[in-house]
């Protein structure tokens, strides 16, 4: 168990995070080709859901875009800032990157439950929700700033003592994991899996618009979270994949600005101020009181 | 199992785990590649092992000074490459991060024949090169055989036969 322990170069370290990265990808396609099949013989493939996955894709390509172009060079310059306040010296080995891995999905979580629970992020985040489908092709389905909140719950991670490359890989692999979950296909997994990590099973309720999967199972590779902090849901009644408000749309620029249009239809209407400013802190729904309320405010169960 | 649904129970429960988790992260070890058929970095003596005929070449740097950068061990076998410190025609190379302790072992198994002149760097800088101004060395270095701060050996005074070496590093004054 020696190379557990052996110094790595941050430079080895990205060569192994491409080669699983490219792996998974090669794997979602395959798996998504499957899924159509599957799609086909049980008789539920229409054009519109053809247009959906063209537009998964699409969004991919202009989020990864934006992230590459406007939020790369500050995302870095950031997580370099930060480690000068290192408080732990940590050399790189597969055990420091494991341990890594285990914390940067703690704080997926909480990045996942802020984008969620606070109507700005939401505005992003909303474009991954959207679709009423559920397969692959979603896993690529992303928004305009969806590269943009993370970087404030890595800080952390850097601030501990992982080197920011360390920190940057672990992060990617928390997203990488998460492709294969995207599926209606496999249902549940043996119980100690189910118990510990993310499964298709625990992201199809995430996923999921019925009012008992709303605001549930956050976590990226573990949901051990969730069930620390009380945001845990069994997959139980079917789901009905979407957001509260369906969007009908599979044009993929109305999809990837959907959020920020409803976000600015809502503060508009929003009468004084400080409420509109509450619009975009407090959760996705939120509405002053005493209104003519029509989406409720959900509680943070 | 209770959950914690209160944020601010979950906030200070994930500062916890970040904290914890650091420091696991750095007190875990952490080893150069050829070190691996070691115990790992000792601290101010040869590591005791047997090391009978045919196991390799151990080069005990001792005298390592400060934390930062890296230390490059150069194993050489022919004279000219030794000379030119020519890392392309070394028989064992080693980068290897400095670490807490003061002495450091530095394995390659897989040299059983010899004579070896071992040359070392003790790159502070992290660039590769050995920097000096001038004549004067900027950075830490050591050769097998060599005994004093100007001593350098030549490859017959450094050649040694393999097995065991303390190579004692040599710092700009």
């Amino acid at each position: 168990m020696d190379w557990l322990f052996i110094s790595l170069t941050e430079g080895e370290l990205f060569a192994w995070e491409e080669t699983i990265g490219n792996g998974f990808y090669v794997i979602s396609i395959g798996f998504f080709a499957f899924e159509i099949v599957r799609y086909l013989v049980q008789k539920r493939f229409s054009w519109t859901l053809a247009g959906d996955s063209a537009t998964n894709f699409l969004t991919q390509i202009l989020s990864v875009g934006i992230n590459a172009v406007a939020f790369a060079v500050f995302y870095f310059a950031a997580l370099a800032f930060f480690h000068r306040f290192a408080l732990f010296d940590i050399s790189v080995t597969w055990t420091t990157v494991l341990l890594c891995v285990v914390l940067a999905d703690l704080m997926y979580y909480w990045e996942h439950r802020f984008s969620h629970r606070v109507g700005l992020a939401w505005a992003t985040h909303t474009v991954h929700h959207s679709s009423p489908h559920f397969n692959i092709s979603v896993a690529y389905r992303f928004g305009p700033m969806d590269g943009f909140w993370p970087l404030f719950f890595h800080i952390p991670l850097v601030i501990v003592g992982f080197s920011p490359i360390v920190v940057l890989v672990a992060e990617l692999f928390v997203l990488t994991y998460q492709t294969l979950l995207h599926t209606e296909t496999i249902g549940k997994l043996p119980k100690p899996i189910e118990f510990i990590f993310n499964t298709p099973s625990h992201h199809r309720v995430h996923h999921g618009a019925n009012e008992e999967y709303i605001d549930k199972n956050y976590g990226g590779v573990f949901i051990v979270w969730d069930r620390l902090f009380g945001t845990f849901a069994e997959e139980r009644a079917d789901v009905v994949f979407g957001v509260t408000e369906p969007l009908k749309s599979v044009n993929p620029f109305v999809v990837f600005f959907h959020g920020f249009t409803r976000l600015w239809r809502d503060v508009k209407h929003t009468p004084g101020w400080g409420n509109k400013l509450a619009v975009l802190i407090k959760p996705p729904g939120w509405r002053p009181s005493p209104t003519g309320v029509l989406r409720p405010q959900r509680a943070e169960t | 199992m209770r959950a914690i649904s209160h944020l601010a129970g979950g906030i200070v429960v994930t500062v916890a785990f970040l904290l914890l988790g650091g420091f696991l992260a750095s007190t875990a070890p952490a080893y150069s590649v050829a070190a691996t058929t070691t115990l790992g970095p000792v601290d101010g003596t040869s590591p005791a092992v047997d090391r009978t005929p045919g196991t390799g070449l151990t080069v005990n740097l001792v005298g390592i000074q400060g934390n930062t950068g890296q230390l490059i061990v150069l194993v050489f076998e022919d004279r000219l490459a030794y000379e030119a410190y020519d890392d392309n025609q070394a028989v064992g190379i080693d980068v290897a991060p400095v670490g807490k302790a003061s002495s450091q072992p530095v394995v390659f198994p897989a040299l059983n024949d010899g004579p070896y002149a071992v040359a070392v760097f003790h790159d502070e800088n992290g660039d590769f090169e050995f920097n000096m101004r001038g004549p004067e060395p900027l950075e830490g270095y050591g050769a097998s055989g060599a005994t004093t701060w100007y001593d350098v050996p030549t490859f017959e005074q450094a050649a040694i036969d393999g097995g065991s070496v303390n190579v004692q590093l040599f710092y700009p004054q």
